[in-house]
């Protein structure tokens, strides 16, 4: 697979998996599904509400988009050259593939099919400071626009992204 | 019916299965070739794979030039900017050779990044502009296809809330005065605000028909992200293509 479109939608999945995943565990090899059915750690989700049953399938594809949007809007010496060549139908698959990741690691119908976060991660050489760029230019702008509060960026969709073995199984591959 | 009039139907349908696993087989392995890869585009097109493309996309100088061209023309301002700071270097005129050798002369570690980008490390703080006291942790450059630079995004990191504040704080004014007023500005940039909790993050965004900035501190969880980045965004880029 090219090299910088890997690298790419390694990031969007990688973004995926922050803006979704809630209790992301020490293992450097977290995979879509992990965290099925992971509630949100904020007081305001409650203890048995996942992050999809408090937010809604609209959220989801809302947010689900804005990523895609933010990472199609970033220069190409940020995330590679795979969106300059990604025609609709490629666009329309990547919205539903990551809508399917984001619904089933939150919580929502199991209909993700796509590859692992291991697989995906082989080989790409993602540097710090890309994942870095992702972290602050891609996904926390796409969770504040979409009305996602605070409270739920620091407690739901933080730890697993800052983790340092999550970071771990990303960068530097 | 018989054992033995079923038997040559059973031999049939095992027969039957090797051919179809064989072919499978061998179709997965094509698709897994260079040669092969288109095939495994269309699989991934038909929802089978995260990825949507295959590998043979590479986008040449001319195509990078032109996907900015259309990626600038949603975001850009209405009026050009005062003056675009870019730590140092000048959009549409420092070359590769030029910023490459400014970069390496102060320390700097450079090679070549994604997208036909110049990327360096450990840049000292005296390479740049801003903050010459801290080294910034990364520095990519992106180039048009002439060579000529059009992109810079620093990436420094610190430990210290009341350092990433003050210098979002800095930045945010030194815009503010060269460039014009700013588009958008979310957070809060002192300290307290960024410590306050994981991925707590203040930005500015600049937007003028010829310049784009944004400026942004996040706090990263054991450390505090404060990122940098400049764009050309002059209609010449369009014009050229």
């Amino acid at each position: 697979m090219n090299q910088s479109l890997l690298r790419a939608m390694t990031l969007v999945f990688a973004g995926a998996i922050a803006v979704t995943s809630v209790a992301c565990s020490s293992d450097d090899d977290p995979a879509p599904g992990d965290n099925m059915g992971a509630s949100g750690s904020s007081g305001a989700a409650g203890a048995t509400q996942t992050m999809f049953d408090k937010y809604g399938v609209d959220a989801f594809v809302a947010v689900n988009d804005e990523i895609i949007a933010r990472a199609a809007a970033a220069d190409t010496s940020k995330l590679g050259d795979s969106f300059t060549k990604l025609d609709a139908a490629g666009v329309e698959n990547l919205r539903k593939n990551l809508a399917a990741f984001l619904v089933q690691v939150y919580g929502g119908p199991a209909n993700y099919t796509g590859r692992s976060m291991a697989e995906a991660h082989k080989g790409l050489g993602i540097t710090d400071a890309q994942y870095t760029f992702f972290v602050t230019d891609v996904i926390v702008p796409a969770l504040a626009a979409k009305g996602v509060s605070e409270e739920d960026i620091q407690k739901g969709f933080a730890p697993p992204v800052l983790d340092p073995a999550f970071q771990a199984s990303i960068v530097g591959k | 019916v018989s054992a033995p009039s079923r038997r040559p139907r059973f031999v049939k349908v095992l027969v039957g299965l090797a051919l179809a696993s064989g072919a499978f087989v061998a179709v997965a392995g094509i698709a897994h070739t260079p040669v092969g890869r288109p095939l495994l585009g269309l699989l991934a097109r038909a929802g089978g794979c995260p990825v949507p493309m295959g590998d043979s996309v590479k986008a040449t100088p001319q195509e990078r030039d032109a996907y900015r061209a259309k990626q600038l023309s949603a975001v850009r301002g209405e009026s050009p900017a005062m003056a675009r700071f870019a730590e140092g270097f000048v959009l549409d005129e420092t070359t590769r050779g030029e910023a490459k050798a400014k970069l390496e002369a102060r320390g700097a570690t450079c090679q070549p990044g994604l997208s036909g980008s110049l990327t360096c490390v450990a840049v000292p703080g005296a390479a740049l502009v801003a903050n010459p006291d801290a080294p910034a942790d990364d520095v990519t450059l992106a180039f048009n296809a002439a060579d000529k630079l059009v992109g810079v995004d620093v990436t420094r990191f610190t430990r210290d809330a009341d350092e990433a504040a003050k210098a979002y704080e800095g930045l945010t004014q030194r815009l503010t005065a060269s460039a014009g007023p700013s588009a958008t500005a979310t957070g809060q940039g002192t300290a307290v605000y960024l410590a306050g909790g994981a991925l707590r993050q203040a930005r500015t965004e600049f937007r003028f028909s010829d310049y784009l900035a944004q400026i942004s501190a996040t706090n990263m969880g054991s450390k505090f992200a404060l990122r940098e980045s400049y764009r050309s965004a002059t209609p010449q880029l369009t014009a050229l293509r």
